[in-house]
C-alpha cells in the first residue's frame, strides 16, 4: 500500500482540490488507485429545493423560469473526480460519476489514464471535489 | 472555393463519463451523416490512442480535443497535441490556460455557456472573467439536440451576437455533447466547416482552422451559406470584405441545399424564410415558398461591420431558426 487515507469533506470544500503526494518505488509495474464517497446524493429535499432555487436565480434569467421546474433538477448529487501525475507529467483523469471507483495505471492503463510505464519517484493523486452538497460527505482513497 | 465538411464538435467516450467507445461513437456518426468529430472528453486525452485505428475502421477523421471540466466554465479545445492542465487555472486565470493551448495551435471555445452551474451542474455555466474576448475562439451557441428552441441555446446566441456587435469576430458552433448511441426523435444539429482541400495538413488540422477563420456554418436541415459581392470581388463566411465606400451597392447572396444529409433531417413545407442580420439589425426577409432554394439582394453597405443569414422553418410543429451562417465582416 502505498497510500491509505479517509477524509470528511463539507460544503464549505465545494469546488477545491486535495493533492496526495506519495512515493513510488522503482519496478513498480502497476499502480491501483481506489477511491470511494458517500453519500452520492442529498436526501433532503427541503434542502435541495433551497438550493436549486438559489441556482435557478443566479443562473436562469426571470423570463425563462418557468422551463425550468425545481422538481427536474432532483436529486443533488455530490461529485468528486480523481486524477494522477507522475514525476513528471499528467497520467490522466477519471470523470466518473460512480461512488466506488478502481482505476490502473500500467503499460495498460483503465479508461481515461495514460498507457505507459509507472517510473519511481514522488506522484500526486488529486481528488476534485466538483460539487459537495451534502452536509458532510465521506472519502477513502488508496493507492497500492 | 471549400468543401463544406459535416462536423460534430463535442463529444465523449467511456474515457471520461461517455457510455461510448470511440469506435461506436464513430461508427454512430457515421450513420448520421457526420464527416468529422472531434473527441472532447473531460479533462482527459487519453480516448486519443485509439484514434488512428478508429479513424481507419470508419474513414471519419477525428479532431483531437478535451473539454476543460473545471469549477468555472466548461471549455472546449480542438487541435491540441498535449494535455493542458485546467487543475491550477483559478477563475481570474483563464487567459493563462488558453494561452498555453493556443500555443500548441489549438483552439478556445466556450461549452454551453448558460447551462445550470452548481449545485445542479458545477461549471456548466460559464464563471471564468474574460478580460479579452480576442482570446476566445468560438461559442457553442447550440448545445444539445434540438438546441434553437431551447432558451439557454438563445441566451447564447444573443450573447454571441452582443460580443460580434461590440467588435469580436468571435465563431458560433453546435455542439451535442454525445454521451451515448440512442436514438432521438429529436433534430439533431451539424456545424459544417469550409475545408480548403488544397491546403496543407490533414483533414482535422484544416477543420481546426475553418473554426478559427469563421468558416461555420450552422444547421438542423440544410446547408445554409451566404456571401457577398463588392466591388467585383465574392466574399464567404468569415471573410472580410475590405473598407469601401458606404454608398456602395454590394450584393448578399444566399443559398440553402437541401442536398445534404438527405433523409436524415425533416423540415415542414412552406413557412420557410431567410433572414440577413447584422450590426445595423434585420437587412432583409425573404420568404423561400414554392421550392425557392436561394436568393439575393442589393443593399448599401453603409456602416455594415458583419453580416450572417439566419432560417428560420418548421420542424418538429416548432416554428424555429433552423439554420444559421457565421458572419461575413467588413473592415
Amino acid at each position: 500500500m502505498l497510500l491509505d487515507v479517509q477524509g470528511r469533506v463539507t460544503p464549505d470544500s465545494n469546488k477545491t482540490h486535495i493533492v496526495y503526494a506519495f512515493y513510488v518505488p522503482p519496478r513498480t509495474e502497476k499502480l491501483h488507485i481506489f477511491l470511494s464517497y458517500a453519500p452520492k446524493r442529498l436526501e433532503d429535499v427541503g434542502l435541495a429545493r433551497k438550493l436549486i432555487g438559489e441556482s435557478l436565480d443566479r443562473y436562469v434569467l426571470p423570463e425563462h423560469r418557468s422551463h425550468f421546474p425545481w422538481e427536474s433538477f432532483l436529486p443533488l448529487q455530490n461529485l468528486i473526480t480523481v486524477s494522477a501525475d507522475d514525476p513528471e507529467k499528467f497520467r490522466g483523469a477519471s470523470h466518473s460519476h460512480e461512488v466506488v471507483q478502481e482505476h490502473v495505471i500500467g503499460e495498460t492503463a483503465s479508461p481515461g489514464f495514460v498507457d505507459g510505464p509507472v517510473p519511481s519517484g514522488m506522484w500526486r493523486v488529486w481528488l476534485s471535489l466538483h460539487n459537495i452538497v451534502t452536509p458532510t460527505c465521506d472519502y477513502v482513497l488508496r493507492v497500492w | 472555393m471549400f468543401r463544406w465538411m459535416a462536423c460534430e464538435l463535442h463529444t465523449h467516450t467511456l474515457h471520461s463519463d461517455g457510455r461510448q467507445t470511440l469506435a461506436e461513437l464513430a461508427r454512430g456518426a457515421v450513420e448520421l451523416g457526420f464527416q468529422c468529430i472531434a473527441l472532447t472528453d473531460h479533462n482527459t486525452m487519453a480516448g486519443l490512442a485509439e484514434k488512428e485505428t478508429v479513424e481507419r475502421e470508419t474513414g471519419l477523421p477525428i479532431i483531437p480535443g478535451m473539454e476543460w471540466t473545471t469549477f468555472y466554465g466548461h471549455m472546449v479545445t480542438l487541435g491540441v497535441k498535449e494535455y493542458v492542465d485546467w487543475r491550477t487555472v483559478g477563475p481570474r486565470d483563464i487567459h493563462a490556460g488558453i494561452a498555453k493551448v493556443h500555443a500548441q495551435g489549438a483552439i478556445v471555445g466556450m461549452a454551453h455557456p448558460f447551462r445550470l452551474g452548481s449545485p445542479i451542474c458545477t461549471g456548466c455555466h460559464w464563471e471564468f472573467e474574460i478580460a479579452d474576448y480576442r482570446d476566445i475562439d468560438y461559442i457553442e451557441v447550440w448545445s444539445g439536440t434540438f438546441p434553437s428552441v431551447k432558451p439557454n441555446n438563445a441566451r447564447a446566441f444573443r450573447f454571441w451576437t452582443e460580443k460580434l456587435n461590440e467588435g469580436f469576430r468571435i465563431a458560433a458552433t453546435s455542439g451535442r455533447d454525445w454521451h451515448k448511441q440512442e436514438r432521438t426523435e429529436e433534430p439533431v444539429s451539424v456545424t459544417y466547416l469550409g475545408i480548403d482541400d488544397a491546403a496543407s495538413g490533414d483533414v482535422a488540422e484544416k477543420a481546426v482552422r475553418a473554426v478559427a477563420a469563421g468558416r461555420v456554418s450552422v444547421t438542423m436541415g440544410p446547408l445554409l451559406l451566404c456571401e457577398v459581392e463588392s466591388s467585383g470581388r465574392t466574399y464567404t463566411l468569415g471573410d472580410e470584405v475590405p473598407a469601401g465606400d458606404p454608398a456602395e451597392r454590394i450584393r448578399v447572396g444566399i443559398t440553402v441545399d437541401d442536398s445534404v444529409r438527405r433523409g436524415l433531417w425533416e423540415l415542414s413545407e412552406g413557412g420557410l424564410e431567410a433572414r440577413i442580420t447584422s450590426n445595423a439589425g434585420t437587412l432583409a426577409e425573404i420568404v423561400l415558398d414554392n421550392g425557392r432554394r436561394s436568393a439575393s439582394v442589393e443593399l448599401p453597405r453603409g456602416l455594415l461591420r458583419w453580416l450572417r443569414a439566419e432560417l428560420i422553418g418548421i420542424m418538429r410543429q416548432a416554428r424555429t431558426m433552423i439554420a444559421f451562417t457565421n458572419p461575413v465582416y467588413f473592415a
